[in-house]
């Protein structure tokens, strides 16, 4: 697999896109001069759930941050405590997580062979799942970890519906795919996939759909790191990509999170409008439970009934992919994201934006283009 | 000699103070029927809001029937006597129009008809304002707010963008308030006009002239200041002028006994209470004649109602508590919406219980009930629910549930401020912006 990271997309696309002009294609179709924009719209943690819960969480869903208070310092002891003892000593705990084992907590990982997610590895190993169409070697030991946490249960978890919510309100976290050298959105063996972080907000209409064919300037001065090229190819409308380790936005309440996640990739239902479906990788575990931790308060936290500590107990003991050097422990675990985009032109040059610019009033004006 | 009207006064001096006499509702003033004067004006109709907060669950809150008769699930259960004086609206939506704040968007958006930009900022004046603008000149009170939480920050009326219209929360000072020294009896055999009043009238109108005199010496922005002060002030002379009329006679009222304050406290049955105590004052000062726009508020919208032996407020309820598989809503959330459907019918009871002419206090009033969002968890603004209460003196139908099909919720409002008579082609802003009827309602 081949990777790497570009500063300089392709001119025919800057031509293409920015200026809005039709080359190859039909000036009707987004499909300008053989690319096409996507911007992601939806993003949601892969948890597969029976219609009673009953299957995955037989036990229930698990306690949030004030259920394990109570359990931890109970208050019916007659016991007087102190604040470094109770409230000091968990936020200590929760911003220095062990492996330890918490001998008076009990975490329900989710249980059962089926999840949604992606074969990684190639193999289908004893732990592996299947997924709900019946693909075997589904690597996601994620979905033991957060499969019973309500926050990212449908159709209501706190988490999804925070996620979709920022996703409308913040630009910080715009994620967009740029597909090049696209001969026929059905199937070509060889296309290049950038992905980028935009600056612009997504557009709804009245009824708060997104409207696909906004156009989304790309971050250039901040979003540098953002910025990845990959091959891919499509089959029978389905695009996928060869893995590779990237960082992109997250969406959450506080600060600019990020995820790093290793070999990740797509698997997307593509059409003209839109597209749909699944991005995988192994995601970094110090790094996704710093994001939370530093993003997702306690109190949203105690929305979902979001246990941390025994989260990332059950991270690092799931984990399976990239052993640490010195420690050989292995540092990320497999996870995967249901995913909707809606096709977008995605801005390219300067002239472009210049043009953007003129049009607004001064005080809006943005940021020039870095590059 | 001159035709005798209602609104007929006599005029005279006393103690050196103008004062004008109204004459009684004679039964000449009325016509036949007794639910109309003479000249075929209707009796007056009085406007209202309640507000509770967080929304509903909807599959045990939306009756699966539409229409006169239909079933009332779980959650309204408690609306089983007063289904026939009200109309229930599900399927409503506010439009956020590029902005969202959690709990206060949604219910502003009904009340003012534009989604607000900045958080707990009212847009605009609330509809109950401009009602009140309409029809409530010539009462005591232009209009009343008040709240069970106990707590003046419970806002659901806003004067304009800045000016909130706080509300009471304490029922004895409610009661004072209403029926304290100011508190002219429609009913009492002789009338005497409070020198207090006088007083407040003559120095009000020498303020009046300085005010005058100082709109001569300023710029045009202070101006504005002194215009908006004065239109201030011209209300305040219009209800002294109103105080210092003998009221017309009011059967239906009878002034309550002072009440003690219940305990502070957000418990359920505390916020019962106080509710309960609250809308009694209310339905006395409207039959009274003290106010003919009103505004009673349940909870704020994000309600933080206590249920006993349960550790957590209903809105940390709504975000914290797991859905039950099986029932298929959060068994406590729904247990404090259910609460406030209680309340919700003991507002409508108390206001169908008072007798008015040929029909009730109830049938001479059009109360609007809205809430802050449909599924409080996600904070949703689509499948919002709403009520109306009240015939508006038979201008509407009720008994119905009516699905509105995902239409926007500034309808209902709208739809209620045309059924009140104001001459408005549409109301709202941007997605929210309507002209639109519920037709459906109108009789």
């Amino acid at each position: 697999m081949q990777l790497y990271r570009t500063m300089k997309p392709a001119l025919a696309s800057l031509l293409g896109c920015a200026l809005g002009v039709a080359t190859a294609q039909a000036a009707d179709s987004p499909l300008r001069g053989g690319t096409i924009g996507y911007v992601l719209t939806a993003k949601n943690v892969a948890i597969w759930q029976s219609p009673d819960g009953k299957v995955e969480c037989p036990e229930g869903v698990n306690d949030g941050p004030r259920e394990q208070f109570k359990t931890l310092y109970p208050m019916d002891a007659g016991v007087r405590y102190k604040f470094v003892e109770t409230q000091l000593e968990r936020e200590g705990q929760i911003w220095n997580p062990t492996t330890e084992p918490e001998p008076k907590l009990h975490f329900k990982e989710a249980q059962g062979t089926t999840a949604i997610g992606m074969n990684l590895d190639g193999k289908t190993g004893p732990r592996d799942f299947t997924s709900p169409d019946g693909e075997p070697g589904i690597d996601n030991q994620m979905y033991r970890v957060l499969g019973c946490v309500d926050n990212y249960r449908g159709p209501d978890g706190s988490y999804r519906h925070f996620i979709q919510d920022y996703m409308r309100k913040f630009n910080y976290n715009r994620f967009l795919v740029e597909l090049t050298n696209v001969d026929d959105l059905t199937n070509d063996e060889d296309v290049a996939v950038t992905l980028y972080r935009g600056k612009d907000p997504l557009i709804v209409d009245t009824l708060g759909a997104y409207t696909p064919g906004s156009t989304h300037r790309i971050d250039f001065r901040w979003g540098k790191s953002f910025i990845y090229q990959l091959r891919g190819k499509i089959k029978d409308g389905v695009l996928t990509t060869e893995p590779a380790d990237v960082t992109f936005p997250e969406s959450q309440a506080r600060g600019v999170p990020y995820l790093s996640v290793r070999a990740w990739r797509v698997k997307l239902k593509l059409t003209p409008e839109n597209a749909e479906g699944l991005m995988a990788g192994y995601t970094d575990i110090e790094r996704y439970y710093n994001s939370l931790g530093q993003n997702w308060s306690t109190h949203h936290r105690s929305y979902g009934a979001e246990p941390m500590t025994s989260e990332y107990r059950s991270m690092r003991k799931n984990a399976e992919g990239y052993p640490d050097p010195t420690t050989g422990e292995n540092t990320a675990i497999s996870m995967a994201w249901e995913i909707k985009f809606v096709q977008a032109y995605i801005l390219h040059e300067e002239r472009g934006e210049q043009a953007i610019s003129s049009l607004r009033d001064a005080s809006q004006r943005p940021e020039a283009v870095g590059e | 000699m001159t035709k005798l009207t209602r609104r007929r006064v006599l005029r005279g001096i006393l103690q050196g103070g103008a004062v004008s006499v109204g004459l009684p509702l004679l039964n000449c003033f009325l016509n036949d029927n007794g639910n109309a004067y003479a000249d075929g004006t209707p009796l007056p109709v009085r406007y209202g809001t309640w507000l509770w907060g967080l929304g509903m669950s909807k599959n045990v809150f939306v009756p699966k029937k539409t229409g006169p008769g239909y079933d009332l699930p779980e959650e309204l259960v408690a609306l089983k006597n007063v289904r026939d004086q009200i109309n229930l609206y599900t399927n409503l939506t506010a439009f956020r129009d590029g902005a969202f704040f959690c709990h206060f968007t949604g219910w502003m958006v009904f009340r003012s008809g534009t989604s607000p930009t900045v958080a707990n900022q009212a847009p605009s004046e609330t509809l109950d304002v401009i009602v009140a603008n309409q029809i409530g000149r010539t009462t005591r009170f232009k209009n009343l707010t008040a709240t069970a939480t106990g707590d003046v920050r419970t806002v659901v009326s806003y004067e304009n963008a800045n000016t909130p219209n706080s509300p009471e929360f304490s029922p004895l000072n409610f009661y004072r308030r209403l029926f304290g020294p100011d508190f002219q009896d429609p009913n009492a055999p002789t009338f005497s006009p409070s020198p207090l009043i006088m007083a407040r009238k003559s120095a009000l109108s020498a303020v009046n002239e300085q005010i005058k005199g100082l709109e001569r010496q300023v710029g045009a922005e202070d101006r504005q200041r002194l215009d908006q002060y004065f239109t201030g002030l011209r209300h305040l002379e219009q209800q002294f002028d109103h105080q210092l009329t003998k009221p017309e006679p009011r059967a239906a009222c009878v002034v309550p006994k002072e009440p003690e304050d219940p305990k502070l406290g957000n418990e359920a049955s505390l916020v019962a209470e106080r509710h309960k105590m609250m809308t009694d004052l209310l339905v006395m000062a409207v039959a009274c004649d003290q106010t003919r726009v009103f505004n009673m508020a349940y909870s704020n919208a994000q309600a933080n109602t206590t249920k006993p032996g349960y550790e957590k407020p209903h809105h940390t309820t709504t975000h914290e508590e797991p859905t039950d598989a099986q029932l298929g809503y959060q068994p406590n959330a729904s247990w404090f919406l259910r609460r406030s459907m209680e309340s919700w019918a003991y507002f409508v009871e108390a206001f169908n219980s008072v007798k008015e002419g040929d029909g009730t206090l109830l049938d001479n009033c059009l109360i609007m009930a809205n809430t802050d969002v449909a599924n409080a968890r996600i904070h949703s603004l689509e499948e919002m629910p709403a009520f109306t209460a009240g015939r508006a003196g038979g201008r509407i139908k009720t008994g119905m549930h009516i699905d509105c099909k995902g239409a926007q919720g500034t309808q209902l409002g709208f739809t209620t401020m045309k059924v009140m008579g104001l001459d408005i082609p549409s109301w709202g802003t941007k997605s929210n912006q309507t002209s639109k009827v519920i037709s459906e309602i109108l009789a």
